[in-house]
């Protein structure tokens, strides 16, 4: 069932022009990664969403409503804006409080994410006194209060630290399997997004240039998926792993392997990795996909458009 | 449109304003326990009132204009997103910051003003000659929040800021002028200019108008008949009334439309 | 919102009940002496004159209506309020006496007395001046007793007086007489001599209100005076025997030049008005004020009870406090 849709949509901001007659959907249960270069249409495409914009023209939909009209939609929905645009001078718990009574929930909800966000001994602190991270975190808590059925993120990981990154993208993992909620992520860091999503929509200049399953895209636009493995015992991971009819290589690099695989059966393999727990140390995703999607995507529009 | 959640959004609101509603009590609480301690000699107790309540309204219509510009920075920043995501519509943001920012302040003022005066001059109070002055404030303070509201609403925070800052001193003093003016011109042009200065500017602030009428009224004056040709005080606070809701009204239509 | 109008409430009846009790603790006192509450009383003229022993003496009877002064005493401050509880204290009337003499003049040359009679007793006295006028019969033209009626009249005013104030001082105010000479279009000139005021005396009074001052002003006789425009000078003492004698040969010239002589020793009198005002918070008020903080604290306590989450910072506050409070 489709949980947003963009059917001819145009955005004007005075004379410029955000959105340029878009189109695309996106299905529910999904993790969809918005991609874009800086300026793209991102964060106009996802206030278009929450309703904070009012299309110039076309129509936006969500369940089938349109947000901006519809302001009761947001209910179903969690946002973290772009920007830290958080009451500074207000306790985390305070402002949580806050939000929660907005949408009649109780102290045990607000507990509830910020026991999730790892956020309980920095609950009665000031939000201006929290560093980068933290704050992005407080973003986050206020997002998944009342167990919204979209998450919509914008850039959750900008102006963040590597390892203050890492964290999020490790806790929207865990949200995202514990919590099963439908996601949409921009981020113009592509390699972040590709061990969450699932679903992309690629847009550049205010022109929706692909939108679908990732495993879908990956097929069409023929990329392929490479792991670095450590393993305990390097030949005998790459006798069990090379017999598998998705592989497309094994190589031996050091003391680990690089695998390359194809992107459909990424779940299949990973399921393999943790069969093969005894055999294997640990795994990374050495490959940028979802960069090599992008870019892939990107050339054959600018084609296209020549 | 959910009365609890502007209630709850309201409170909200004015517990972070709550600092400057404070300072703001201290200096009125002040300046009354003063100038209950020194009213003069002789002066007569509409007049004492109004000096006094001048002062304070001055205060509050700046704290008003100031609070109010407020929504101009949680627009531009985007931190409304934040509260309009959480279900509150727009309708319901803006009343919330009406209420937090105009009635709240109005209401301190004059819960303040009748508790002060229950325990100084409970005669007062019961007689009802305190509440007169209170029934033209309240739409003064109103004609100010609605002005900076439809300002702030818009995202103009520089403007709200200055125009708020600036009325509660401007518009008395140009109504002052104007009114004396009109009192004391024979001439038929300049007589038609100041009246209409007057009218106008009387619906911008109804307490000053009713304070310079009144005067005008228990002084005699040689063009004493140019007075009857004014609006009597009460047409012109309700009058100042209606327009205060007809430009909150266009700031709520407005504000439905706006890209945030 | 409740709980910003109850702090906000709070505050203002804490301001107020601060005041009440401070004004309860230290009375406000305030002086008018600053505001120059002032009158200047035209000189009546002397309703009798004497020569008493070496001195010429001056009687005149002031009456003084406080009431319509400024802030007169019946309602000295007009409050808005029925919030002090007003008391007049140190009540002063202050005798300001303008004169012009000419000579050595020295404490002992000129003698003031103020004597503060009721009304009753001012009646009584200006009977018995006009009796003793008549019974002297010295001048037909000028008050002029025989120095026993004088003492009598006196006698009179001292028995019934209220309060007598006799610490005056004289003070030789640094000014000289200004002649001038000026020439008339018939080619004649003659000098004009501007008084300026040269001694001043003042006595301070309790006043009472409808009482009446009662003024016995005594030169040296020997101290010589100006008149008021012009003339020579001349001892108050002559000036004096020439009335008598005048009156008595109907010399209508010489008694038209000491008509000036004898009005001219009070040139002016200024009154100047003065209290302390002390204001004292009634109980009721702060009783009131203390009445409604209670109802403002109860309605605080059942507000915490159903949104205890607006007031966290408290106890955050005292956490911190805690916090610190180990630290040291």
């Amino acid at each position: 069932m489709t949980m947003v849709e963009f059917r001819e949509v145009s955005k004007k901001f005075g004379k410029v022009e955000a959105l340029k007659n878009i189109s695309f959907t996106i299905p529910e249960k999904t993790v969809t990664a918005f991609l874009g270069p800086n300026g793209a249409g991102k964060t106009t495409s996802m206030k278009l969403v929450m309703g904070f914009l009012k299309p110039t023209k076309g129509v936006v939909f969500v369940w089938g409503e349109e947000p901006w009209r519809s302001e009761g939609v947001r209910s179903r929905i969690g946002y973290l804006p772009e920007r830290p645009v958080y009451p500074m001078d207000i306790a985390v718990e305070n402002f949580l409080n806050h939000l929660a009574k907005l949408k009649r929930l109780s102290k045990i909800d607000v507990n509830r994410v910020i026991r999730l966000v790892g956020l309980e001994n920095l609950a009665d602190r000031k939000i201006g006194t929290l560093s980068r991270g933290y704050i992005q975190r407080v973003g986050i808590a206020q997002s998944l209060l009342g167990d919204p059925e979209l998450l919509i993120l914008d850039e959750p990981t900008a102006n963040l630290d590597p390892s203050a990154r890492r964290e999020i993208i490790e806790l929207l993992k865990t949200l995202h399997k514990e919590l099963k909620v439908s996601m949409i992520i921009s981020s113009h860091i592509i390699p972040e997004l590709q061990e969450i999503a699932n679903y992309a929509v690629i847009i550049n200049s205010g022109i929706a240039l692909e939108y679908g399953y990732l495993n879908d895209l990956w097929r069409k636009y023929e990329i392929e998926a490479i792991f670095i493995i450590k393993t305990v015992d390097v030949e005998a991971a790459a006798r069990i792993l090379i017999d598998k009819s998705y592989v497309h290589y094994v190589k031996k690099v050091s003391n680990s392997l690089e695998v390359s695989i194809d992107p459909e059966h990424y779940k299949s393999f990973e399921n393999l990795l943790t069969e093969l727990s005894g055999l294997i140390k640990s795994y990374t995703f050495k490959t940028a996909s979802l960069g090599d999607l992008y870019e892939k995507v990107v050339k054959s529009g600018s084609q296209e458009s020549v | 449109m959910d009365l609890r959640k502007v209630f709850e959004h309201t409170t909200y609101a004015v517990n972070r304003r709550l600092l400057a509603y404070t300072i703001t009590i201290i200096v009125m609480s002040i300046i009354t326990s003063l100038m209950l301690l020194f009213p003069g000699y002789g002066t007569p107790i509409d007049v004492w009132i109004s000096g006094q309540l001048t002062i304070v309204s001055i205060i509050f219509k700046i704290l008003i204009a100031l609070q109010i510009s407020r929504i101009a920075r949680e627009i531009t920043s985007g931190e409304i997103q934040l509260y309009l995501a959480h279900t509150l519509t727009r309708s319901e943001y803006v009343l919330s910051m009406l209420l937090a920012s105009w009635f709240t302040p109005t209401l301190i003022l004059v819960s303040s003003y009748i508790v002060t005066f229950t325990i100084a001059a409970p005669n007062l109070v019961i007689s009802g000659e305190l509440l007169k002055p209170l029934i033209h404030l309240v739409p003064d303070l109103l004609f100010i929040a609605s002005i900076t509201l439809f300002f702030a609403s818009r995202g103009r925070e520089g403007i709200a800021t200055t125009i708020g800052a600036a009325l509660p001193i401007l518009l008395p003093l140009s109504l002052s002028i104007a009114f004396s003016g009109y009192m004391n011109t024979s001439h038929p042009v300049y007589t038609q200019i100041f009246y209409v200065f007057t009218i106008v500017l009387g619906l911008m602030t109804p307490y000053t108008y009713n304070l310079l009428y009144v005067n005008y009224q228990n002084i005699s004056y040689p063009l004493q008949g140019n007075l009857s040709k004014l609006a009597n005080p009460t047409l012109n606070t309700l009058a100042s009334l209606a327009l205060s809701i007809a430009i909150i009204t266009l700031t709520f239509v407005l504000f439905k439309k706006k890209d945030l | 919102m409740f709980r910003a109008l109850l702090i906000t409430l709070t505050i203002s009846v804490l301001i107020l009940l601060g005041v009440l009790v401070y004004g309860a603790m230290k009375p406000i006192v305030i002086s008018s002496g600053d505001r120059g509450q002032s009158i200047s009383m035209q000189n009546p003229g002397p309703l009798a004159i004497a020569l008493v022993n070496n001195k010429v003496c001056f009687l005149y009877i002031y009456d003084v209506s406080f009431s319509s002064m400024p802030g007169g005493l019946q309602q000295p401050y007009q409050s808005l309020s029925d919030l002090y509880y007003q008391e007049i204290r140190d009540r002063r009337l202050t005798f300001n006496i303008y004169g012009s003499a000419v000579g050595n003049l020295t404490n002992s040359s000129v003698a003031i007395r103020i004597l503060e009679v009721n009304t009753v007793a001012a009646l009584e006295l200006q009977r018995i001046i006009k009796e003793e006028l008549d019974r002297s019969n010295l001048s037909k033209y000028h008050p002029i007793v025989t120095d026993e009626g004088f003492t009598r009249i006196v006698g009179y005013a001292e028995q019934k007086s209220l309060h007598i104030y006799n610490k005056c001082n004289v003070i030789e105010l640094p000014w000289s007489r200004m002649v001038v000479k000026i020439s008339f279009p018939n080619g004649t000139t003659r000098n004009f001599i501007f008084i300026e005021p040269l001694f001043i005396c003042n006595a301070t009074s309790i006043p009472q209100q409808g009482n009446t001052h009662v003024v016995e002003l005594c030169f040296d006789k020997d101290l010589k005076i100006t008149p008021i425009i012009s003339g020579n000078l001349t001892s108050i003492g002559e000036v004096v025997e020439k009335a008598i004698n005048a009156s008595r040969f109907n010399d209508y010239s010489t008694l038209k030049t000491v008509d000036l002589y004898l009005r001219n020793p009070i040139m002016n009198i200024i009154l100047r008005y003065s209290y302390l005002l002390m204001l004292k918070p009634r109980l009721e008020h702060i009783l009131r004020a203390l009445a409604f903080l209670t109802i403002f604290t109860g309605f605080t306590v059942i507000h915490y009870r159903f949104r205890p989450y607006e007031y966290t910072f408290i106890a955050r506050f005292a956490r911190r406090l805690r916090q610190r409070i180990y630290r040291r």
